[in-house]
């Protein structure tokens, strides 16, 4: 999986050298389109200068060119060469660069106009790369042949009708195009320079503007079961990944209550199957240890009965919830007679109910029915009683009323049923354990009850469609059993 | 040994009660740490059995608020609490031991010798006193070889004149040694006990082991290895 740094690393680079490229591409095209500009301007200013001294007096044609004034057309190395031609191919005159050899022209073109000058690049006659310039020259009429010279503010003629010649002019153009390959080779390692240089500024960037993002990672690898408790500082991240961290912060917090949730369950569990375990083995053992004495082991042999009913009792709760969990057994609907159900379930539990003087208030009307598992009805019932009856206020009461529907109408078919009796140990911190497996208001679990009862009542709830809720109202704790709409 | 039972469990209370009992140790009980603390601080016990998960005040603050008091008595902690973070913290709050629930009786028997032995700075589980040799872990006692069947609290008699060998022991501390908080028995009892006990020896080697048991008037019994002369206290005490 390629990582956020080099994906960004890779796009920055692509996208920074394409621009690059494109700039020094443009940039070459500018330099080079302005040099030749300039050259071909420089290049026609002096075929015109050239133009401009080819005379004509009595229908005789020349070129008054000096050329010792223009040393660049003087034969040597770097020279510049022209060449005149008259209309009919002669040559009127030729550079000493030049010397017996001739420049080529474009013939056709003799008829054009002076100004409508052709360029072209070729070779130069002493073989280096030029350019070349021709042009139509119309001589300037010469009035005063004898050499007295022109007067200052006299007006140049020319003869339209009269003769025309031809004028190639040619330059060497090797300045030129070294220039243009040294710009061209400048700009390619300016390119490779600056890409260099964007590649570690974009690295320096990338890592800078992504520090935050790695202290992020580091700190979630840091993270383990022994670390849940800590959280991560959403003010020191930037704005774009702080959802993130609220979200992981979230997330901890979930995972440290279900940790802590099920470290409570591996506890109360430990304590539940070690104690009975250590007091089985000791009874037996104490008990094989003076076999001749019955006093201690009729003890030995009672307490090991006492020990498997209670271990019984856990292992059928078990059962009954892992069962009720994994929905292995269906509900069975039929018509359940609710008060007849209360009472039934209440039997079993009167006499402990009459040693602790409590009471039960069953508050149902006679006829109401319910269509329910009855089986499953009648062990929510048992375990709310049992627990009212052993945790319950001593010399109070456990009341059974329906909750009416929403409707208001008769209790012919109730909302739900309610469980209360008055309490004296539980707070409101305690109603949201109420119904975590193995959960026991004394930290010690010195009590009879394994803190199974109220979770396998929750189970069994959802199994048959109820939602079960526990309020403590003035002192009385109020199981709730309502269907769920 | 003097042995304070600090359990919520009324069954296993009660059974490891009855098996200390029966051991010739003596046992006080309690149910809550409340109490369990009271009476490890009010009285003298050679060893402490405590749980942690207790009503009223938990086995570490028990243990926390001994230690804090000065109380020096070897703690064994018995529990289900079985992860290491609680052994260890156990441990660092003062405790000389941890035995994990479900146990057996016999390791616990043996823990806490270990532990009376330690507080007598005695290593080794066989004392040997002249003819005399008691050891303390099978409980049994012989004389030049041959062994003498003592009662439980014969040998719990002798099991701290031995650990306490070339040292008077008092009779409180005899009586506090054989008896529980509750108990009472009769002002003579220890008197008793040394007299049965000098008598048994006598039987196996004609009185010279018991002679090794000195009568100090007004302080108490000793156990050297350099016997009293017939003819001195022992002799005219010999009779409680």
């Amino acid at each position: 999986m390629r990582s956020l740094r080099s994906r960004l690393t890779l796009c920055l680079l692509v996208g920074s050298g394409a621009l690059l490229a494109l700039g020094g591409f443009f940039l070459y095209r500018v330099i080079d389109s302005r040099l030749e500009s300039d050259f071909d301007q420089q290049l026609v200013a002096k075929a015109r200068s050239l133009a401009l001294l080819t005379e004509m007096a009595d229908g005789v044609v020349w070129v008054e060119l000096p050329e010792e004034g223009m040393p660049e057309f003087a034969a040597g190395g770097g020279a510049e060469f022209f060449q005149f031609w008259f209309a009919d191919g002669r040559v009127l005159r030729r550079s000493n660069s030049l010397g017996s050899r001739d420049l080529p022209r474009i013939s056709s073109k003799l008829s054009a106009p002076s100004d409508a000058a052709q360029m072209w690049d070729a070779p130069l006659p002493d073989g280096r790369p030029g350019r070349m310039i021709q042009v139509t020259v119309l001589p300037r009429i010469d009035d005063h042949p004898e050499g007295e010279g022109s007067e200052a503010g006299a007006e140049v003629r020319f003869d339209p009708a009269g003769p025309k010649a031809t004028l190639v002019l040619a330059r060497g153009r090797r300045d030129l195009d070294r220039f243009l390959a040294e710009t061209k080779i400048w700009l390619g390692v300016s390119f490779f320079f600056l890409l260099a240089g964007l590649a570690g500024l974009v690295r320096l960037s990338l890592r800078l503007g992504l520090a935050p993002l790695s202290r992020l990672v580091d700190r979630i690898e840091r993270l383990d079961a022994g670390s849940l408790g800590e959280r991560i500082d959403p003010t020191d991240v930037p704005a774009e990944i702080s959802v993130v961290v609220q979200r992981v912060n979230d997330l901890l917090a979930r995972l440290e209550t279900s940790f802590a949730r099920e470290k409570a369950f591996s506890d109360h569990l430990a304590h539940e199957l070690r104690t009975p375990l250590a007091e089985l083995r000791a009874a037996t053992e104490v008990g094989l240890r003076w076999p001749d004495d019955p006093v201690s082991v009729a003890a030995s042999l009672e307490d090991a009965r006492a020990i498997g009913l209670h271990m019984e009792r856990i292992a059928e709760n078990l059962l009954a919830l892992a069962r009720s969990e994994s929905a292995q057994e269906a509900p069975v609907e039929e018509e359940v007679p609710l008060r007849t159900a209360i009472e039934e379930a209440w039997r079993p539990l009167a006499r402990a109910a009459a040693e602790r003087k409590i009471e039960l208030r069953n508050e149902i009307p006679e006829g109401l029915s319910v269509p329910t598992d009855r089986a499953k009805l009648g062990l929510i019932l048992a375990n709310l009683f049992d627990n009212a009856v052993v945790h319950g206020t001593p010399g109070g009461w456990v009341a059974c009323r329906a909750l009416p529907s929403n409707n208001g109408s008769s209790a012919k078919a109730p909302l739900g049923l309610e469980v209360s009796n008055p309490t004296a140990d539980l707070s409101s911190n305690d109603l949201p354990h109420l119904f975590d497996r193995f959960w026991q208001k004394d930290p010690s679990r010195s009590g009879p009850h394994a803190g199974l009862g109220l979770p396998l009542v929750a189970s069994l709830g959802r199994a048959l469609g109820l939602a079960v809720a526990a309020q403590l109202v003035a002192g009385d704790l109020r199981i709730r059993l309502t269907k769920v709409e | 040994m003097r042995l304070l039972l600090v359990e919520d469990s009324q069954r296993l209370r009660s059974t490891l009660e009855r098996g200390l009992r029966k051991l010739g140790h003596a046992v006080d009980a309690a149910a809550d740490g409340r109490e369990g603390l009271w009476l490890a601080t009010e009285n003298t016990y050679d060893a402490i059995v405590l749980d942690l998960l207790l009503p009223e005040i938990d086995g570490y603050s028990v243990l926390k608020q001994l230690r804090e008091r000065g109380k020096t008595t070897p703690v064994l902690i018995l529990s289900a609490k079985d992860l290491v973070e609680d052994r260890v913290r156990g441990l660092d709050l003062g405790a000389d031991d941890y035995l994990v629930k479900p146990f057996a009786f016999e390791e616990l028997v043996a823990r806490l010798q270990a532990l009376g032995r330690r507080g007598h700075q005695v290593a080794s589980p066989a004392l040997v006193v002249g003819p005399l040799t008691v050891d303390l872990a099978a409980r049994r006692v012989w004389c030049e070889g041959r062994e003498v069947r003592l009662t439980a609290r014969e040998f719990s008699v002798l099991e701290l004149l031995a650990l306490r060998r070339g040292e008077v022991v008092s009779r409180r501390d005899l009586w506090e040694h054989l008896y529980e908080f509750e108990e009472e028995a009769a002002s003579n009892v220890v008197d008793v006990l040394v007299y049965s006990m000098r008598k048994k020896l006598e039987s196996v080697d004609g009185g010279g082991a018991a002679r090794l048991i000195q009568t100090r008037r007004g302080q108490g019994y000793l156990l050297d290895e350099a016997p009293a002369a017939p003819s001195g206290e022992a002799a005219a005490e010999g009779a409680p």
